[in-house]
């Protein structure tokens, strides 16, 4: 029933498109829909929109995808450690990639969302299934691409934003970008429009040719952007932009306006802290009483540094630097009345990457270097006795290497090859216990990526990764896949895709003392997706969407459980085969009727991933959901706007999940019963040519709904923030 | 403006359907939105219902209380009870009669006949029931990591502790703490020891210490106080008396890594006269670990489970070669050995990830029936 008023709900803004209306269309320069990109032919790739980026500056990544995106987020609470299911999959099944250098963990192969602020980046790219390959291998879900741009057109920008909210929660987030000033107004031209957001931006040097698409949010033509109402006669892209992003590689190559060396530094800072005591029903205890969580608080802080640098030569060079630190306290289950515990977590991360980037006609050459070291400490102390129970010490460092080389053969055809190179080395230790393990690991992949688009309405992919790591040889993951505009006069898409891949085990899995299994094999996946996507475009409204099926088949899936041989620790092994199929969709739709501006939008995901390898006969695992991943999620998102005030609903639905393998369920269990959660905020903007002033209220989970994401895990009810940002361009 | 006239207005502007070009046009509309997600429609299965949790009072009912752990970190643990006059098994009987959960890993169970006792181990408390109607009766908080309990008299329950660096102390009763029994030592930067299960024989009270430990560490029972302690391999875990009054301590052996140095698994016996160790049973690399250890009910046989389950006199000097019943597929996690009856009930566990299985055999090894209870049975109370 419950999926039936979803779908209903999905449907809703299909029946307004059938209207016309006159009047002028006034789309600020918010950018609701999608870009795509011309290496992104014929796969799956989809964009939180940049009113939900700048909607949830304040969040982490595992707040944005679990509201903006058909991603599944396992969060154990608020500040506590959330990792993304895609497409049904174990976390460490979903990349997690930083301008193209992987953020997992090479320990436990995961990374943790809820140490990522969304005000450290200016793009969120997903890329579902096998179009992860592209990026790199593992992701049997998906990848999720953070990326940082320079934004040419914005020399200098000042940014503060600060929130409060219930349960002591203090956020501050401050940037500024300053650089040197575009010589004439010409060459800003072949950039694009700032889309919302302070530092929302763009890369890609204007000069270039068939590769100017790559940083245009909704161009038209034939590569780029086919899925997007903003493709036909979008009056907010620049002509010349358009143009650019048209130019054939072998056409002559229009001459910047004016040459010229540039610099460009974006600062970024945040700091995100909460002592989390809300108080909950506890219903894990006898006598039921109110209570208050305990040692839930946390706080990090981070910094990033970005330095861009442009020659006339039409090479750009980058230089990141990402130093962060978090500390929280890890509460325990509500049915826990034991002993005093001090118990928490340290991460600390630093990141450096370079890039470097070379323009000819036709060609894109990107070199990237990167080092990414992570410190985490666990640390569980009875506090009666003193007895340091544990105190992990987990250290990593990566090396990550990488050369790419695009080139557009020939009209419609490019080829793309990338070589990458990564070392990681780790160390666990626990000093309570004096174990650990210390190891390094090499890896090489080799990517050749083909695309061809024949004609305007049709595109094809051909893709092949191989890899080599721990002296074990990937020979061929292989990708192809199509795309085809379903009729000339409608953006109607029909596109397809089938891929391989696989996942190496993590370095906890082969060495993890003790339980690591060295003679793990990898995870090996084969997947492939159908997806319909069009839009609709009038004068006052516009309509996107897209749907898509998908199936995937993962072989030797690697779970941890008590050792075979019945010794008291637990052990990694290749138990499982993982049949996982659903359907992803996802909606905007926006109206303007002036003065009043609408946007809806919203996202479901039906995931049936199942156990398929059940051995005995009373295993009742076969054919069976995995635990912990909803049938049914989905989230719907409405924003009614109007002289600068604006007011925002978010209702999220999270299907029923369950604790067994069985599916069997308990009454007591029904804390994982299906939930819907509503936020309202309440935005007003105040709006000169060189201030802006933004206030915003916000009240989460509105309706005060006790619900649970993890069994015995309390939430928040109702809850409050207040929101004060200010923007200064001189 | 009244209402009929908005919408009149709303019609006429083209918001809703006004004709049947625009009923066409919705129908269209309609169907492309329809076509893509038709997958999704015909995808979803029926969801099932819970499993229906039925209070049923035990009161003169004879047979076996079952712990089950459930998973670390997920507070599904349960109790469940076998009647083996009617052949009948409830689950979920704590939740069941209390409406709240047990808690997380329930380890073990005992009953001083006034009160049914479960250490729920991470959720560091004992619970207290009344036996026959299971009402909730009291719980001793505050502690680290429960373990086993032991009746020192009927005042006197000693708990152990896996990271209390000793014993506490309690009256069954009032459920009232009455004191600590401090262990020190331990493995390097522990509080003290961290005990696991008891065995009384005269006057003293051994305690194996398990985790990362090799100590047997003897106490007065009078003075509850430490006496005596030994040396064993690593690990020692489940310890039992046998009719001789002989001790025996299953050991967990210890994982030496990919460098080596690990330690097997043994069975050692102990006189606890001398309080000396007499004999040592190793492991052989590669072979199924133990994980259990019980007595029949006449004290003359040992009964270990390792993958299979292996019957041994407590006069042998080796270990039987043959299992007494085979553990083939089944994923034996525990045991438990019918005092009245010397009837075997074994726990499948499974996948450790769903309602686990208990098979009862008859004493020589013949499979009687079986049945389904919570996930990970992991402890045997018979009545």
């Amino acid at each position: 029933m419950r999926f039936w008023l979803l779908l209903s709900l999905l449907w809703l803004p299909e029946l307004l498109p059938a209207q016309t209306l006159g009047d002028t269309l006034h789309i600020a320069e918010v950018e609701v829909f999608g870009r795509r990109r011309s290496g992104e032919t014929g796969m799956k790739v989809s964009r939180p929109d940049s009113l939900a980026m700048a909607a949830r500056l304040t969040t982490s990544l595992a707040d944005l995808l679990a509201l903006h995106s058909p991603v599944f987020i396992k969060s154990y609470g608020r500040g506590s450690q959330a990792t993304a299911s895609f497409r049904g999959t174990a976390a460490s099944h979903t990349q997690i990639l930083w301008n193209g250098m992987t953020l997992n963990s090479p320990m436990a192969g995961i990374a943790d969302l809820s140490l990522l602020p969304v005000f450290f980046t200016d793009e969120v790219t997903l890329l579902h299934g096998g179009s992860s390959l592209s990026e790199g291998s593992g992701a049997l879900g998906g990848a999720i691409h953070l990326e940082n741009k320079p934004q040419w057109e914005e020399t200098s920008q000042l940014t503060a934003i600060t929130e409060r909210g219930s349960f002591g929660s203090w956020r501050l987030m401050a940037g500024l970008r300053t650089g040197s000033r575009p010589a004439t107004r010409s060459s800003a031209n072949h950039t694009t429009p700032a889309t919302s957001g302070s530092f929302a931006d763009h890369a890609t040097p204007a000069t270039s040719g068939s590769f100017a698409d790559h940083a245009t949010p909704a161009s038209s033509g034939s590569s780029a952007d086919h899925a997007t109402p903003a493709t036909s006669e979008s009056s907010v892209i620049p002509a010349a932009t358009r143009d650019s992003a048209m130019t054939p590689a072998n056409a002559p190559v229009p001459e910047p306006a004016t040459p010229a060396f540039r610099w460009q530094s974006v600062t970024r800072l945040f700091y995100d802290a909460s002592h989390n005591d809300f108080p909950f029903y506890n219903v894990g205890v006898i006598p039921f009483r109110k209570d208050t969580l305990r040692n839930g608080g946390y706080h990090r802080s981070g910094l990033l540094q970005e330095i861009y640098l442009r020659t006339p030569g039409e090479m750009t060079a980058a230089l990141r630097g990402w130093f962060q630190q978090g500390e929280r306290d890890l509460p325990q289950l509500m049915s826990y009345e034991g002993g005093e515990r001090e118990e928490n977590q340290i991460d600390n991360q630093w990141r450096l990457q370079l890039e470097l980037k070379r323009y000819g006609p036709g060609t894109r050459l990107t070199f990237r270097s990167g080092l990414n070291g992570s410190v985490m400490r666990y640390f569980r102390k009875a506090m009666d006795t003193g007895w340091v129970i544990d105190d992990a010490h987990n250290q990593e460092l990566s090396w990550h290497n990488s050369l790419n080389i695009t080139r557009e053969l020939a009209s419609g055809l490019t080829l793309s090859g990338s070589l990458d190179a990564t070392r990681h080395q780790v160390e666990a230790s626990n000093q309570a216990r004096d174990e650990g393990y210390r190891k390094a690991r090499n890896e090489v992949g080799l990517l050749v990526h083909v695309w061809y688009k024949p004609t305007p309405r049709t595109g094809f992919f051909v893709l092949t990764r191989s890899e080599i790591y721990d002296h074990r040889w990937i020979p061929v993951i292989p990708a192809l896949g199509a795309e085809w505009q379903v009729t000339p006069r409608r953006q109607a898409w029909l596109k397809a895709n089938l891929s391989g891949n696989f996942h190496k085990p993590s370095m906890n899995d082969l060495y993890w003392i003790p339980g690591g299994n060295p003679d793990l094999q990898p995870e090996k996946g084969l997947s492939g997706e159908l997806s319909w996507a069009s839009a609709y475009h009038r004068k006052k409204w516009a309509f996107r969407h897209e749907a898509s099926f998908f199936l995937s088949d993962i072989h030797n899936w690697i779970i941890w459980q008590p050792a075979a041989n019945g010794a008291w620790y637990w052990e990694a092994s290749n138990l499982r085969d993982v049949l996982s199929r659903g359907v992803e969709y996802d909606f905007t739709f926006s109206l303007n009727y002036e003065p009043w501006n609408f946007i809806l939008s919203g996202n479901y995901a039906l995931t049936r991933t199942t156990n398929q390898n059940a051995v005995s006969s009373v295993d009742q695992s076969r054919g069976k959901q995995l635990i912990y991943i909803p049938l049914h999620a989905g989230n719907l998102h409405g924003t009614l706007s109007r002289q600068g005030w604006s007011l925002q609903s978010d209702l999220g639905y999270t299907g029923r999940r369950y604790t067994r393998s069985s599916n069997e369920w308990s009454w007591f269990e029904s804390r994982l019963n299906p939930f819907w959660l509503l936020d309202l905020s309440l935005i007003k903007h105040f709006d000169t040519a060189h201030h802006h002033f933004g206030v915003k209220v916000k009240v989460e989970n509105i309706a005060g709904v006790r619900y649970q994401q993890i069994l015995w895990r309390p939430m928040p009810g109702r809850h409050y923030s207040v929101t004060l940002s200010a923007a200064l361009k001189p | 403006m009244n209402d009929c006239s908005y919408i009149t207005t709303m019609c006429r502007k083209g918001w809703f359907p006004s004709g049947k070009r625009d009923l066409r046009r919705l129908f269209k509309a309609a169907l492309w939105l329809l076509v893509p997600c038709l997958p999704g429609i015909l995808l979803p299965g029926c969801e099932e219902l819970p499993v229906e949790v039925v209070y049923r009072s035990l009161e003169g009912a004879s047979g076996v209380f079952i712990s089950c752990e459930g998973n670390y970190m997920y507070g599904n643990g349960s109790l469940s009870f076998y009647d083996r006059e009617k052949g009948e098994v409830y689950n979920q009987l704590f939740f069941a009669r209390n409406h709240a959960p047990l808690g997380d890993v329930p380890q073990s169970l005992f009953c001083d006949g006034k009160s049914l006792f479960i250490v729920v181990n991470n959720s560091g408390k004992v619970v207290a029931l009344d036996p026959e109607s299971l009402a909730f009766k009291g719980a001793v908080t505050g502690l680290t990591s429960p373990r086993y309990l032991h009746q020192v008299d009927d005042t006197t329950l000693w708990v152990s502790d896996l990271h209390a660096g000793g014993i506490t102390v309690f009256h069954p009763g009032s459920l009232r703490k009455k004191g600590f029994i401090p262990l020190p030592g331990g493995p390097a930067g522990a509080a003290g020891h961290p005990t696991e299960q008891f065995a009384h024989v005269g006057n003293d009270i051994f305690v194996t210490c398990w985790s990362y430990d090799n100590k047997v560490m003897v106490l007065d029972a009078v003075t509850a106080t430490v006496v005596d302690s030994l040396t064993v391999p690593a690990q020692p875990g489940r310890i039992v008396a046998d009719g001789r009054s002989r001790l025996w301590v299953l050991t967990g052996g210890s994982y030496g890594g990919a460098e080596g140095g690990a330690e097997e698994p043994a069975l050692v016996r102990i006189d606890p006269t001398t309080r000396t160790v007499e004999q040592i049973f190793r492991w052989n690399a590669g072979s199924d670990k133990p994980g259990d250890l019980h007595l029949s009910p006449a004290g003359d046989s040992l009964y270990i489970l390792a993958g299979d389950l292996y019957k041994m006199s407590v006069l042998d000097r080796k270990f039987p070669l043959l299992p007494h019943i085979r553990g083939g597929h089944r994923t034996y996690y525990n045991a438990g050995i019918d005092p009245r009856t010397g009837e075997i009930y074994l726990a499948d566990a499974i996948d450790y990830a769903q309602n686990g299985m208990v098979y009862r055999f008859s004493p020589g090894g013949t499979p009687a029936d079986s049945f389904r209870v919570g996930i990970n049975p992991g402890d045997f109370l018979f009545r």
